[in-house]
């Protein structure tokens, strides 16, 4: 369980388990975007199974910190996941938003987890996402657990010990 | 224009429910027509989607996404009457 806080944005948060299995191609091919499947055709079945739920996990808490339901086409919001930066989105035609005025952060909360957040900013600002564990991981170090995909950078987002 | 075969389609669709319930650690035995998808464990948004997919393959048709609510796809029963609208 995930919940995402914030004072005055809009926020959507998701998280995923990447061991299903089920449709993954299916749903790729209907619901993301073209670069996102050249992304996908490239890689090693292993890396675009990751990817597909990285990818995911972003569009379904955008889809969340909208407030619009799965009546948004998935497929006019697309991601680009570069190692060492936080997501970046672009928007397809018809869909009106700045993708200047989005942050996301995208986490490995646990070995099979995907965590995505997505944050409505002042266009050009930085947000800075902080991250609390709720419950400590059993036998284990919580902070040290968690793990940033890709590595978080200073203001990207940072995980404290419960 | 092809009679579409609703009992075999059902059959399809319910034989595709029991999958996605497998795939979620789901059991689904004697799944009841008019029985809340979402109450058994089937849907996330994932498994819901997933299943539109399948169910477009399916049938040949687009299903746009204002059409995937409870009302249309809650229930075995109301999918069947949803595509009965639509085929």
């Amino acid at each position: 369980m995930a919940c995402a806080v914030t004072l005055e944005r809009d926020v959507g948060i998701d998280v995923e388990h990447i061991g299903r299995r089920a449709g993954t191609g299916a749903l790729a091919e209907r619901h993301f975007s073209s670069s996102e499947n050249l992304l996908l055709a490239s890689l090693p079945s292993t890396g675009a199974h990751a990817l597909f739920f990285s990818l995911w996990t972003l569009k379904e808490a955008y889809v969340k910190a909208r407030g619009l339901g799965l009546g948004l086409p998935l497929d006019v919001v697309s991601f680009q996941i570069v190692p060492g930066a936080p997501p970046a989105v672009s928007f397809g035609p018809g869909h009106d938003e700045d993708a200047r005025a989005w942050q996301f952060a995208l986490l490995e909360p646990r070995p099979g987890y995907r965590l995505a957040v997505a944050a409505r900013r002042e266009i050009g600002a930085e947000a800075d996402f902080v991250f609390f564990p709720m419950v400590p991981p059993p036998g284990g170090d919580s902070a040290s657990s968690s793990k940033a995909l890709p590595p978080a950078p200073g203001g990207f987002g940072h995980f404290m010990p419960a | 224009m092809p009679t579409t075969d609703f009992a075999s389609l059902e059959t399809t669709l319910r034989g595709y429910l029991e999958k996605l319930a497998d795939s979620r650690g789901k059991a689904l035995p004697n799944l009841g027509r008019a029985e809340r998808l979402i109450d058994r464990g089937i849907f996330d948004s994932m498994s819901l989607l997933d299943f539109v997919v399948f169910t477009e393959k399916s049938c040949g048709i687009k299903i746009p996404g204002e059409d995937v609510h409870p009302e249309n796809f809650g229930s075995l029963e109301a999918i069947m009457l949803y595509l009965q609208e639509r085929l």
